[in-house]
């Protein structure tokens, strides 16, 4: 995960949990995530079924919405509607939720894996097949990595993507930034 | 229930009922909650420093640790100059319908984060402190890749984004626990 980079003029497909676990545009993890993304022309993408969730939040929980205006606003982020009328989309979130409830543990039944973790996939999918750009996709679960990650590969798009572990990646980012400012 | 780390006796119902009522008085007093990680994690400090670093006034840093120092939980050096002081790391096992349930100073570090992270204070006063510790319970599940963080929102009942953000600043306190071993005792 050191020295992990985006590639140039690539899409980064985000989980809200990333998002969340940068920050508001104040902090340090925020503003590197946003000044890494603009250097390197990165189309960061979000999934509508994420964006909705996020949208569907209880009140208290307006400020997460607010970031992801705030990237919309700054015009590095977009959300992504999933095309469910290619099949292979949808076979990707259904092999998705099936990796995943493989990777779990015993106590966690298939009605407990949850529809937006899956989603992911499909879209990284969206986009590889296009084959004009790399895709990064960005998650925060450990099974969400794996799971995603042996779709991608299984279906046949493994060299034109890349999973990674986003909060790693945002700490990486910021120790980068200290190493140049020294 | 069993008390660990400072009773020699393994059924001693006194000792045990006393652990409840401190942990009891840490869980619902944030700024004694702090105080008392504080001092667990840099091991014997001086009062003073304590003070200065957590901005505390005088008298409110000589109350609380007076408090502690009444729980038995702090041990005060007066030998030394200036006056340091230590604290035992206690946890409680509590034996339930649903299996055995550890309760570690990870959770107090937990309530004493309301102070300072706003994603746990919302948290709490949305779902309180017992919901609290299921969350810690979860967040430790996630990071060892059991499920994920919607999964882990789904069995705690709340919304996925009140989950995904209460797992995330949780991460900090179950990397701390894992950092500092000796002191703060892995849960199940």
């Amino acid at each position: 995960m050191v020295g992990m980079e985006l590639p140039r003029d690539s899409i980064a497909v985000l989980d809200s949990s990333v998002l969340i676990a940068m920050g508001g545009p104040s902090t340090d993890k925020y503003q590197a995530f946003e000044r890494v993304v603009m250097q390197r022309d990165v189309s960061v993408r979000i999934p509508t079924h994420v964006a909705d969730e996020l949208g569907e939040s209880p009140k208290t929980y307006t400020y997460q919405r607010d970031r992801l205006r705030a990237a919309q606003d700054a015009g590095w982020l977009d959300q992504a509607p999933i095309d469910f009328s290619n099949p292979r989309v949808s076979e990707a979130i259904d092999r998705t939720r099936k990796r995943m409830l493989n990777l779990s543990v015993d106590d966690v039944t298939e009605d407990e894996i949850e529809k937006t973790d899956t989603v992911l996939t499909g879209v990284a999918y969206q986009y590889a097949i296009e084959q004009t750009s790399h895709v990064t996709v960005l998650v925060s679960d450990t099974i969400a990595e794996q799971a995603i990650d042996d779709v991608l590969c299984a279906m046949d798009v493994g060299n034109e993507t890349a999973v990674i572990e986003g909060r790693e990646f945002l700490e990486d980012l910021l120790d980068k930034d200290f190493e140049k400012r020294r | 229930m069993s008390v660990d780390n400072r009773r020699t006796n393994a059924t001693n119902p006194e000792g045990s009922v006393a652990d409840l009522l401190i942990y009891a008085e840490l869980l619902n007093t944030p700024k004694l909650a702090q105080l008392y990680i504080y001092i667990l994690q840099h091991d014997t400090v001086a009062i003073e420093t304590i003070k200065d670093e957590l901005d505390l006034p005088h008298a409110t840093t000589y109350k609380y640790i007076g408090k502690l120092e009444e729980m038995d939980i702090l041990t005060r050096h007066k030998e030394e100059t200036p006056t340091t002081v230590n604290v035992t790391p206690i946890q409680l096992t509590l034996d339930t319908p649903h299996g055995e349930v550890l309760v570690t100073p990870a959770l107090v570090d937990a309530v004493a984060r309301q102070l300072d992270t706003e994603d746990i204070r919302v948290f709490v006063e949305r779902q309180g402190i017992a919901k609290l510790a299921a969350a810690l319970h979860y967040t430790r599940r996630v990071r060892d890749g059991d499920l994920t963080q919607r999964t882990a929102a789904e069995k705690l009942g709340v919304h996925a984004i009140e989950g995904i953000t209460v797992i995330t600043a949780l991460q900090d306190v179950v990397g701390t626990a894992t950092a500092d071993d000796s002191m703060l005792a892995s849960d199940e």
